[in-house]
């Protein structure tokens, strides 16, 4: 029985460093990440329809809900951009109907959900800003009540705004250098163990060591690294 | 050199000499980590779709957080799980709680791949290459099994625990087949790395070392004698390098700035209880111990777990370990004892089937070479013709189909935003930069605060930590600004064991405006013993504010959207007398319902909390005895319900859902105790003097019962018999909660008019009720009553029984 046998495609022999495995290494997660941003899209775009026909029915507790649903599927390019304006908005809205409760709502789930998308940088800083500041207008009214002279309520909501501002605070490249060096003490092991091994067994001591330095230097700076990074982050 | 497998074996088998034709083969086929991995990244696709949005249930929010700061989880750390995944969270989409999940369906999808590797290696020899199709067919199977996609699709370790025992797995197969003596060592030091994602890995330490020395291959036999030695300590030498990743507990408690720091393991002491698991080592093996248990759970673990599936695949399994014992007899042996020593060591904890992955896998991976023995005889038999393979291909297509289908039924992803919902109004509801004492339950709480960082100014403090700083390090007050804590005149800080700590903690933070929320009344036993009376009217007034916003939007809203949900579920599930088995239902169901009966529990809602119960019993507690509850928690919601009928007078009813408790575990004392509330309620008093009796047998250093038990001999037997149990009793509240005692024996003494007992000097005389009570401007007068007695809200109810007086 004839069986087909596997031939490269001809477009792979015109790019040769197609076929290198760091390139589809690097190749397959820009498609992950591709698919996960679309994923992430149809997601947010989804809850934002839906908090917006809330909205448009008055709901606006229903629909901070959603919108906060919304940015939980955060993209930088994505619908959940304007779940965050549109949350922002909704908040400014409910305060100049009178509704602080739900304004300071609003602004909270607007932070928090800005807070849990960040990573190397923090996303929307304008609308973070803007709810930090909304947060602490609230929280400082009702920690002082209506009565409250104007300039104690402006040093209190200063206050406040100092804790939001501050928070939260993330040492990511120590963090990097403890995930990282995890990463490249573990894998160093791995290979300095096949390096030593697997050299031809009659060689000496010494070449079978020399054939695992290059991993078993990885493993030592990795480990080094991890440490650091876990005593510092 | 690549390694000679089933699939290059078949590449190479035209005319092969046994004579055995390779049918149609493919050109994908002749790659023998293509397929695997082409299946590895549908199946990652298919697990992205329906895992859990957000922080998720259960551990869920405790690894979001641990895994985005570095933290200590809870035993034994999980310190591996933790740094891979911190990776993940910096991926620029979605939530953070939403990318530790991708990281476990990416677990999930990894060992699909190592799975099918594997089982591509253990067909290595051509003579045997079986059919490709059906070395394939078990990999869908496999990925869309129940246990593997729930695990691949929460937030939780298991997922990468299955793919770490695979490789292993492989390692060894590898260095059993004679690939070199790198792979066994290359095993043992991931078999270290491994054990830091989940200690119970190390429980199959005898099939791996079973592994390891039985069965050495031909190629490694030179040496000498002594190369058993050497190789045993290199062995463990590499293993321990691996191992050395639960430095990071050692590491990361040191900083001192976690906000999750169980065990706190900054030291030798505590980090080896901690890794070991100390405080909890009895139960490690109760499914051991109580043995006659089997009988009784075996059935209901057998229904949660296997499907109809697992009938037909018996053969299969029997057929695969035929093949083992032929071709890798130490894998024939390793598998099944990896099978039994994981069920015996988890049947009793029925929470979850994602606990028996292990043996799942191995019975999977059996069953798989069953299936490649099957093609291989029908290739042999010349009976695989176009017509029959296509036919089996389309058997498993549609199997996989079917279990797609109930993996989607099944799958309630959104519902991975009812914690987050849940929480958040009542972290949101918090006056400014108040503090809330909470208990672990509270997870989700504590992962909106730090990985969210939804309210800054307010202060979390864990109360297990607060009261047990061996168990949990709480941070110290400096890292805590915006709470205050009892300061000695020396500067140090006050144990909250000593008896001032929360009467200052209290007036403390109560006077500079500060409001302190506690998590619901369970706490009031935890901590009622170690306030001064005055204090104790301060707690109460807070207790008594209403500031369970969120629950209170769950119990209005949410909870009847739940019940809808799962009820419809329920009926496309069923769907009649011929619908599928029911199967385990997401995880997140018991926990809501749970939270709103005993949120209505505490708030003396006893008619509301059975009927809660009930309606969900009703619902999900089928009288076929089909249940999608884990039984542990089906137990708790009946001894809830059961407790609640009778806070609620029903007394009759509750009677008879706790003698099936009792029945179902004899061995539990505090059954007893309720049975003996109850009949005592219903004028039984030899029955109640029985139960209790039988409490005391089983549970003699539980003084609620000893104390109970007392009382019921002395109202209907001997007074002189009732002083022994009740002085019994109260040596124990002594040794064990001098405050307690204090509360309990006064309130004895009321009773029966024991000799007066001496509190000792750290007490406090008692206040007239009020008198030390001074509110904060705005905070409630003093309660003039305070909650009833109840074995479900704590273990001393005694407290408040004190207060009402």
């Amino acid at each position: 029985m004839s069986r087909l046998s596997p031939k490269p495609a001809a477009w792979l022999n015109t790019a040769p460093w197609l076929k290198s495995r760091p390139v589809r290494a690097l190749a397959s997660a820009l498609l992950f990440l591709a698919f996960l941003a679309v994923f992430m899209e149809v997601k947010a775009s989804r809850e934002l329809s839906l908090a917006d026909a809330l909205a448009a029915r008055g709901l606006s507790a229903d629909a901070a809900v959603h919108y906060f649903r919304s940015l939980n599927w955060y993209s930088p390019l994505g619908s959940s951009q304007n779940a965050a304006g549109r949350l922002a908005a909704l908040g400014d809205s409910l305060e100049a109907a009178g509704d602080r409760e739900g304004a300071c709502l609003a602004f909270l789930r607007l932070r928090s959900a800005l807070c849990a998308a960040r990573s190397f940088y923090m996303p929307r800083r304008d609308l973070l800003e803007l709810a930090n500041g909304r947060i602490a207008d609230c929280l400082a009214r009702e920690r002082l009540g209506p009565a409250a002279a104007p300039e104690d309520l402006r040093r209190e909501r200063g206050r406040f705004l100092a804790i939001y501002s501050a928070a939260p605070v993330m040492n990511e490249g120590w963090y990097l250098a403890a995930a990282g060096g995890f990463l490249i003490w573990t894998l160093g092991g791995v290979l300095a163990v096949f390096r030593f091994f697997k050299a031809e067994p009659s060689l000496p001591f010494t070449r079978r060591l020399h054939a695992a330095r290059a991993p078993s230097i990885c493993f030592a700076a990795g480990y080094a690294l991890w440490i650091l990074g876990m005593a510092f982050a | 050199m690549p390694p000679k497998t089933a699939l290059t074996a078949c590449a190479e088998s035209d005319g092969a000499p046994s004579g055995q034709a390779c049918g149609p083969c493919l050109p994908v086929l002749s790659r023998p980590y293509l397929v695997p991995a082409l299946l590895a990244a549908a199946a990652a696709f298919f697990y992205i779709l329906f895992a859990s949005p957000a922080i998720g249930w259960r551990d869920g929010p405790e690894f979001t957080v641990t895994s985005v700061f570095l933290d200590v989880g809870h035993p034994s750390g999980f310190p591996t799980y933790n740094l891979l995944a911190k990776i993940f969270t910096w991926i620029p989409l979605g939530s953070i709680g939403f990318r530790v999940t991708v990281f476990t369906a990416l677990a999930g999808a990894a060992a699909l791949f190592l799975f099918g590797s594997l089982l591509n290696l253990l067909h290595a020899s051509p003579a045997r290459a079986p059919a490709p199709l059906f070395l394939l067919a078990s990999l869908p199977l496999f990925a869309l099994d129940q246990a593997v996609f729930a695990s691949s699709t929460e937030l939780e370790v298991y997922s990468l625990n299955t793919a770490f025992l695979l490789l292993l797995l492989y390692c060894s197969a590898r260095w059993h087949s004679g690939h070199g003596i790198s792979w066994l060592y290359s095993g043992g030091f991931l078999y270290g790395v491994a054990c830091g994602n989940h200690a119970a890995l190390s429980l199959y330490l005898p099939v791996l070392l079973l592994l390891t020395y039985w069965g050495e291959p031909e190629p490694e036999k030179v040496g000498g004698p002594h190369r058993h030695l050497i190789r045993t300590g290199l062995l463990a030498l590499f293993f321990l390098a691996g191992l050395s990743v639960y430095l990071l507990l050692l590491v990361r408690s040191m900083t001192d700035r976690l906000p999750v720091d169980f065990g706190r393991t900054d030291t030798l002491a505590r980090f080896w209880s901690h890794v070991s698991d100390a405080k909890d080592s009895e139960t490690h093996f109760k499914g051991l111990i109580k043995f006659e248990d089997l009988t009784y759970l075996a059935p209901i673990q057998f229904r949660n777990l296997c499907s109809p599936l697992f009938f037909l695949s018996l053969p299969f399994f029997a057929w695969g370990l035929r093949y083992l014992w032929k071709t890798f007899q130490i894998l024939a042996v390793a598998l099944p004892v990896l099978i039994l020593v994981n069920v015996f060591f988890f049947y009793y904890w029925i929470d979850g089937s994602s606990a028996f992955l292990p043996a799942i896998t191995a019975w999977f991976l059996a069953v798989s070479l069953g299936l490649g023995e099957a093609g291989r005889l029908a290739q042999a038999r010349q009976i695989l013709r176009p017509a029959a393979a296509a036919l089996c291909a389309a058997a498993v297509t549609l199997s996989a189909v079917l279990m797609a289908r109930d993996r989607v039924a099944e799958s309630d992803a959104e519902s991975g935003f009812q914690s987050t919902e849940l929480y958040f109004p009542d972290l949101a509801a918090m006056p400014p930069e108040s503090i809330a004492v909470h208990d672990n339950g509270w997870f989700p709480m504590l992962a909106l605060q730090y990985a969210y960082s939804a309210r800054p100014d307010v202060t979390l403090v864990l109360l297990t930590g607060l009261l047990n700083p061996e168990l949990m390090a709480v941070p110290e007050p400096g890292k805590m600004p915006l709470a205050y804590f009892p300061v000695r005149e020396d500067g140090t800080y006050l144990s909250p064991r000593e008896p001032a700590f929360f009467n200052r903690f209290f007036t403390g933070n109560l006077s500079s405006g500060k409001r302190v929320f506690f998590q619901y009344g369970s706490l009031v036993g935890m901590v009622m013993p170690y306030l001064e009376p005055g204090a104790r009217y301060m707690f109460l007034g807070e207790m008594k504010m209403d500031h369970l916003a969120g629950l209170r939007a769950l119990e209005d809203g949410l909870y009847d959207d739940f019940v809808a949900r799962n009820e419809a579920y329920w009926g496309r599930l069923a769907g009649g007398a011929d619908g599928p088995p029911a199967r385990k239902a997401p995880t997140y169901m018991y926990y809501v319902i749970f939270t709103v009966a005993q949120y209505l529990f505490d708030n003396g809602r006893y008619r509301e909390t059975a009927d809660t119960l009930g309606r969900f019993l009703e619902t999900f507690a089928r009288p076929d005895g089909r249940t999608f509850l884990p039984y542990d928690v089906l137990l708790n919601c009946y001894a809830l319900r059961a407790d609640s009928l009778r806070m609620a007078g029903d007394h009759r009813q509750a009677l008879d859902i706790i003698l099936e408790l009792a029945r179902i575990r004899p061995y539990y004392a505090s059954n007893f105790l309720m049975l003996g509330y109850v009949h005592e309620a219903l004028g039984n008093g030899p029955e109640s003097l029985a139960a209790l009796k039988r409490g005391v047998e089983l549970d003699p250093l539980d003084y609620r019962i000893v104390l109970r038990y007392g009382l019921a001999l002395a109202k209907y037997s001997s007074l002189a018999e009732a002083t022994g149990f009740l002085a019994q009793g109260s040596a124990t509240l002594e040794e064990n909660r001098q405050h307690e005692a204090a509360a309990v024996v006064t309130r004895l003494r009321d009773c029966l008019l024991l000799p007066p007992w001496d509190p000792g000097p750290d007490i406090a005389p008692p206040a007239e009720p009020g008198a030390a009570y001074s509110p904060a401007p705005g905070l409630p007068a003093a309660p003039a009553e305070a909650g009833p007695e109840s074995p479900s809200s704590g273990k001393s109810p005694s407290g408040s029984g004190t207060l009402a007086r």
